[in-house]
């Protein structure tokens, strides 16, 4: 059907103004389904949020929202949680009397450098988990065998009874995207 | 009643309020600032330190970019509001919008497998989702402030201004997350991302999508929007290819972590092999685009030269930047300040005759009659400011 003539009284300011806003909602409508629609679709296909993971009775980790557990072993006490690309492993150890900077050094002779073509380390710097646990964290850079660029993120901490590496990595340019997911889940996670 | 009000024309700031664009683009912004400002914070507790050494380093490599992308339209300069809007929607709204769009990296997983996603999730993704949600921004822009962005030129700076400011928040995200957030790793995070590639990322990629973005609403371009539309698309196409290959593992042939010694030498150049080839496209579009600028302006005051408003002197030293700012400075010296300033509102003036000139139907049309008008005022009034005359015969003497 033509479009119907305007009404001599309309008003043209309002006619302007009703333009006005149309590729406005085209512009609001696609920024929303590029930046929403990747979740409610990521969302919907992870399914519902997973329940708190509990690894060898000494770690427990509340994974958020699109986060899923990819698997958890008793022996060794270990748990993987991913979202999309990014990995987050969780290991736990005995108690180690050297603190928090002693089960970093030995996660990274032990498993990060046997584990990687190369890796960078950057320097470390103390924090806590929940409950103020002693933690230490650093970033690394690193490259797989198969030859993926990572680049990734450790906090060890020491308790009384035991220790625990959380291990979070995603290729180039990823991590930053989960940043905020991380903080929350290893700074909450409690260490018994 | 002519079709170009003056008071419309140019140096409009941000804040209008009744266009329904200005209150999208606000309210898209105060989101990303609540959400990235929260983030940052968060993060300073891995190191106050390296985090205050990351904001004071990237300050030192933003601000005299910024000036250098805003100086590099040469016969306008933009509203300086808009200008840092471009800046605040990279630096929060695109950045907090492309952590929500994170989920497609989670999608790719689901449907290509998680160690192909692994591989190729970062050139795949980011580099659509990144350089739209930058692009939705220069768009909401034009929609508050059309005349601003009227040509390619302006794109580019909006573009560019809008890329540098995406880039720096996610470089301290970088430095914070990945490179550790201590001093140390903040250095070398800022050696890695800044100043052995600094020229290549964001600023560039979304610079283009500006381009795209201008030459699609430019008013000053000849050619049918039918004509239009696939070279802006082959624009953006280029730049999301320039940040795919930048993401993605091919051409990869620097040196690989632990980096040591030379290696550090080496790194900046085997990033170039990714990032060259788009920054000397960049640069000749950039030349292309000031071309295009400098026949648009003799285009639209060919039939000016001699009326009242721009004088066949005037328009040579309005053709050349240069020229126009070693006029200004030698009617300051000779004239004094205000003379000099008088000078660079004059010139401005007589750009903006320009733009009215090559939206009119007629040469005689109102607009344009008073815009002649007021540039023959002004000269008036320089012309009576004791020095101003002996000024201009020098500056005229060494344009000869």
């Amino acid at each position: 059907m033509d479009r119907l003539p305007s009404r001599p009284d309309e008003a043209l300011a309002q006619r302007r103004t009703e333009r006005r806003w149309i590729p406005v909602l085209i512009v609001t409508a696609l920024i929303l389904l590029v930046a929403q629609g990747a979740k409610s679709v990521a969302d919907a296909m992870a399914g519902p949020t997973a329940p708190a993971v509990e690894v060898g009775s000494a770690v427990e980790i509340q994974p958020r929202p699109g986060w899923d557990v990819e698997s958890i072993s008793t022996s060794p006490p270990a748990a993987r949680l991913h979202r999309g690309t990014v990995l987050l492993d969780v290991f736990v150890y005995g108690a180690e009397a050297g603190g928090a900077a002693a089960v970093a050094q030995r996660y990274v002779d032990e498993a990060l450098r046997p584990g990687l073509a190369s890796v960078w380390i950057g320097g470390a710097a103390e924090t806590t988990l929940a409950g103020g646990v002693p933690a230490v964290r650093f970033g690394y850079i690193g490259l797989t065998h198969d030859g993926v660029s990572l680049e990734g993120v450790v906090i060890a901490a020491s308790g009384h009874a035991a220790s625990a590496v959380f291990d979070a990595y995603a290729p180039r340019g990823s991590l930053a995207t989960v940043a905020q997911d991380l903080r929350v889940m290893i700074d909450g996670a409690v260490l018994r | 009643m002519s079709g170009v009000r003056r008071a419309q024309l140019h140096h409009r700031s941000l804040f209008q309020l009744h266009e329904p664009a200005f209150w999208v683009f606000g309210a898209f912004l105060v989101y990303g600032m609540v959400r990235m400002v929260g983030a940052l914070v968060q993060l300073s507790a891995v190191s106050r330190s390296g985090w205050a050494l990351s904001w004071l380093l990237l300050a030192l490599y933003a601000a005299p970019l910024f000036l250098l992308i805003y100086y590099l339209d040469l016969y306008e300069r933009e509203p300086l509001s808009v200008a840092v809007a471009a800046f605040l929607w990279g630096a929060f709204a695109a950045t907090a919008l492309a952590l929500d769009a994170g989920g497609w990296d989670q999608v790719l997983a689901q449907v290509a497998g998680a160690d192909f996603a692994a591989r190729w999730a970062p050139a795949l993704t980011a580099p659509v989702v990144e350089e739209f949600l930058k692009g939705a921004g220069i768009v909401l822009l034009y929609l508050i402030v059309r005349d601003e962005i009227d040509d390619v030129m302006d794109g580019f700076v909006y573009g560019a201004l809008c890329g540098l400011g995406f880039a720096v928040v996610e470089d301290v995200l970088y430095f914070m997350a990945a490179f550790g957030g201590t001093p140390a790793g903040v250095l070398q995070g800022f050696y890695v991302r800044v100043l052995s590639s600094g020229l290549y990322g964001h600023v560039l990629y979304t610079g283009l999508v500006g381009m795209a973005v201008g030459l699609v609403v430019s008013r000053r371009e000849p050619a049918p929007m039918r004509d239009r539309l696939p070279a802006a698309a082959g624009i953006v196409a280029i730049a999301v290819l320039g940040h795919f290959l930048w993401n993605s593992p091919l051409l990869s042939f620097g040196p690989t972590p632990p980096i040591e010694g030379m290696e550090w030498l080496v790194l900046p150049f085997s990033l170039a092999v990714k990032g060259l080839p788009l920054l000397f496209f960049v640069i000749v579009a950039l030349r292309l685009a000031r071309g295009r600028e400098r026949r648009w302006l003799d285009g639209a005051l060919a039939g000016e030269v001699g009326s009242e408003g721009l004088t066949e002197a005037e328009l040579e030293t309005l053709r050349s930047p240069a020229r126009r700012r070693a006029a200004v400075s030698a009617m300051r010296r000779r004239a004094g300040a205000p003379a000099g300033r008088l000078l660079a509102r004059l010139e401005r003036e007589q750009i903006d005759l320009a733009m009215i000139a090559s939206r009119v139907a007629t040469p005689d049309d109102p607009a344009v009659l008073q815009q002649r008008d007021y540039c023959r005022s002004l000269r008036d009034a320089l012309a009576a400011m004791p020095g101003a005359q002996a000024a201009v015969a020098h500056t005229d003497a060494a344009g000869r």
